[in-house]
C-alpha cells in the first residue's frame, strides 16, 4: 500500500513536471486581423450586343448606336433588342439593380414594374448558372435607353 | 630554568596543532543550478484593416499589405520556429498571406495562412538569442470571385515553439 502511494506521487510529480516544461518551451501571441472587399460600381462593366435582324445574331458594337460597346454607369445607346453581358464583379455585387431605360419616357430607375423600364438584374443573392450573367432586353420601339446602376 | 623548559616543551608540542588549525577549515555544498528553457513572443498590436476594392475578373487578384506591426522574441532554446494559425478559414475567393523577418533563423517568405486552421511555418532554424522589432507583413488578396465582404476578421496566433 505504501508502495502504491510512492508510485502516485511520482507520476503525479512527473505529469506536472511535463506539463511545466512544454510551457515553457513555447510561447504565443495573438493579432486580429480585419478585411473587407468592396467594389465601386460605377467602375462596373456592362457588355450590350444588339441583334442583327438578318440573322438573329446578337453582335458586339454591331452599329454606331451601340457605341461604345461597354457601357458604364450613365451612358446612353440606341437599342431595341439587346443582350446585355455582366462583368463577373458586377454580378456578384450584392444589392445593385442595373437598369436600362428609355430618355424618351424617363420611368424611375429602380422602378422595375414599369413597362418601359427594364430592370436587368437586381440584388445578385442568388448563383448564377452562367459566367458571365447575360439577359436579354426588348424595348418596344428603337430608342435611347439610359443605363442606371444603384445600390 | 627548570619552568623555561617546560614552557618552551609545552609550546613546542603544542605548535603542531595550533598550525593545523591555522592551515584551513573545509566543509562542502552541492550546489545545483538550472537554466529553464526560455521562449517569449510578443507582437506590438493589430495591423490597419485590409480593404480590397473591385477584384479583377479573370485569374489575376487584387492584392493589399500592411506592414505596419512588428514581433519580438526570445529564447535561449536551439532551432525552434515561428508558427503561425488562423481560427477560421478565409472566405472563398479571398487569400490571406504572411512574412515575418528574421535574424535569427530562416523567413519562409510569403506564407499563404488562409486555411491555416493547423500550424504553418513562417521562421524555422532560430537560433539561441533574440530578435527586437521585426517586421510582419501581412497581405490579403482577392479575385473576381470573392463576395463583397463589409467587414470580416481573423486571429491570427504566432507561436515560437520546437
Amino acid at each position: 500500500m505504501k508502495s502504491l502511494k510512492y508510485v502516485l506521487a511520482f507520476s503525479a510529480a512527473c505529469a506536472i513536471s511535463a506539463t511545466t516544461l512544454f510551457a515553457q518551451r513555447s510561447s504565443s501571441a495573438v493579432q486580429t486581423v480585419t478585411f473587407s472587399v468592396k467594389r465601386s460600381h460605377s467602375l462596373a462593366e456592362l457588355a450590350v450586343q444588339q441583334q442583327v435582324a438578318e440573322n438573329s445574331r446578337f453582335v458586339a458594337g454591331r452599329t454606331n448606336a451601340l457605341s461604345p460597346a461597354r457601357m458604364t454607369e450613365g451612358d446612353r445607346i440606341v437599342a431595341q433588342d439587346v443582350k446585355v453581358s455582366m462583368s463577373e464583379s458586377v454580378h456578384r455585387s450584392t444589392g445593385i439593380d442595373v437598369v436600362l431605360a428609355p430618355l424618351s419616357s424617363p420611368e424611375a430607375p429602380g422602378n422595375a414594374s414599369s413597362s418601359r423600364a427594364h430592370k436587368i438584374v437586381q440584388s445578385q443573392t442568388t448563383d448564377f448558372d452562367s459566367s458571365p450573367f447575360q439577359t436579354r432586353t426588348t424595348f418596344p420601339s428603337s430608342d435611347q435607353v439610359v443605363l442606371t446602376i444603384t445600390k | 630554568m627548570g619552568a623555561r623548559a617546560y614552557s618552551l616543551l609545552l609550546i613546542s608540542l603544542l605548535f603542531p596543532l595550533a598550525a593545523l588549525a591555522q592551515g584551513g577549515s573545509s566543509v562542502t555544498q552541492l550546489l545545483t543550478i538550472e537554466v529553464k528553457p526560455i521562449t517569449k513572443i510578443t507582437v506590438n498590436g493589430n495591423p490597419g484593416s485590409l480593404v480590397v476594392v473591385d477584384p479583377t475578373s479573370g485569374s489575376d487578384v487584387s492584392a493589399v499589405s500592411d506592414h505596419n506591426t512588428r514581433y519580438s522574441m526570445l529564447t535561449n532554446l536551439e532551432n525552434m520556429k515561428i508558427v503561425a494559425s488562423i481560427n477560421e478559414s478565409m472566405p472563398a475567393g479571398t487569400k490571406l498571406m504572411m512574412k515575418l523577418e528574421t535574424t535569427k533563423g530562416t523567413s519562409d517568405g510569403l506564407v499563404d495562412v488562409s486555411q491555416a486552421v493547423t500550424p504553418v511555418n513562417l521562421v524555422t532554424g532560430i537560433s539561441r538569442g533574440s530578435d527586437l522589432n521585426q517586421t510582419i507583413t501581412y497581405a490579403f488578396a482577392a479575385d473576381a470571385t470573392a463576395p463583397e465582404i463589409d467587414s470580416g476578421s481573423r486571429v491570427i496566433t504566432l507561436t515560437l515553439t520546437d
